[in-house]
């Protein structure tokens, strides 16, 4: 039994020599520096207060070489949440999209044919032009054999209009949507007089972080 | 409150107002302040105009490049026609007039 000072006592306690932390029931801490105290912890809560800036090495938001990751809402890259598939042809929407007249940014989109049939077909375009006063424009990247997206659906009221693509039945397709400069929103209430210009809602689709 | 000019309003969807305050609202965003938007609201819009012109009058090139046969297929057309087979060549040769037909130039 270490032998200290009483609890009630305002006199300096003095420990004797020889007692060890397990006396004093503190078996399950060490004296080590703050600045080392944390080396490989295993937290068995929710972390809060740590965001990007804490961060070093290959992820930062400094400039350099070495690898950043972007924290821009400018920036972002959506996948397909289910392939496009239609057993008997048909129509789907695959993005809103609102350009301002001098409006910034682009969307490329990427379509990879993953079933069926024997073929892995693959299409990149870019969504660019404005909204203004009617549809905006797709050009052709590249394209070995998938639908070409088209925009349809003008509404001149937010300046906005529908990119859509044809597809043939039992055909599956993916979508890649990438963009630099517009701001991707939850609905597809976009354009001016809603969520805002240089726009664009990708529908079924989740975030795609790299 | 300021509306546009026949000549600048492009949104005949909008009031000529409310395209204005837009105008003005997107100009603020890149110019900085509403005070140097108001400035060079009609300069700029002027500008954008012209640029759809320019970009309007060689819309042709950009429909005959998206439906033109691929560089792929006029290369093995012509090394066919150089070997003696002249027929996918012809094919070719009839879908760029097709083309050229469907989309004339415009400039």
């Amino acid at each position: 039994m270490a032998l200290i000072g009483s609890i009630s006592s305002t006199e300096r306690s003095t420990i004797r020599s020889g007692v060890t932390k397990t006396d004093v029931g503190l078996d399950n801490v060490d004296n080590e520096s703050k600045s080392t105290m944390f080396a490989s912890p295993t937290f068995t809560g929710t972390v809060s207060g740590v965001d990007i800036g804490h961060l070093s090495g290959r992820v930062r938001t400094g400039s350099g070489d070495a690898a950043q990751l972007y924290t821009s809402n400018q920036y972002w890259q959506r996948s397909g949440s289910a392939g496009v598939y239609q057993s008997s042809g048909s129509t789907t929407t695959l993005m809103r999209f609102s350009r301002y007249w001098w409006g910034s940014g682009n969307v490329h989109i990427e379509i990879f044919a993953i079933g069926y049939g024997p073929d892995a077909n693959y299409g990149h375009f870019l969504c660019y032009g404005h909204t203004r006063n009617g549809l905006g424009s797709i050009s052709t990247v590249s394209n070995n054999g998938v639908p070409t997206p088209y925009m349809t659906n003008y509404n001149g009221t937010h300046e906005r209009c529908d990119v859509r693509i044809d597809t043939g039945a039992y055909y599956t397709y993916r979508t890649l949507f990438t963009s630099l400069d517009f701001q991707h929103y939850s609905t597809d209430d976009i354009g001016p007089g809603a969520s805002g210009s240089n726009s664009a809602h990708c529908y079924s689709t989740a975030e795609v972080i790299t | 409150m300021a509306t546009l000019p026949e000549k600048l309003h492009i949104n005949k969807n909008m009031s000529a107002t409310d395209e204005r305050a837009l105008n003005i609202e997107e100009l603020t965003k890149i110019l900085g302040s509403s005070e140097e938007a108001e400035k060079e609201h009609d300069n700029w819009v002027e500008w954008q105009i012209e640029e759809d012109k320019k970009h309007k009058a060689i819309q042709y090139q950009r429909d005959r490049k998206e439906e033109y046969p691929s560089i792929e297929e006029v290369t093995v057309a012509l090394a066919e026609k150089a070997e003696g087979n002249s027929t996918m060549w012809d094919e070719v040769s009839a879908k760029r007039l097709d083309i050229k037909s469907k989309y004339p130039k415009t400039i």
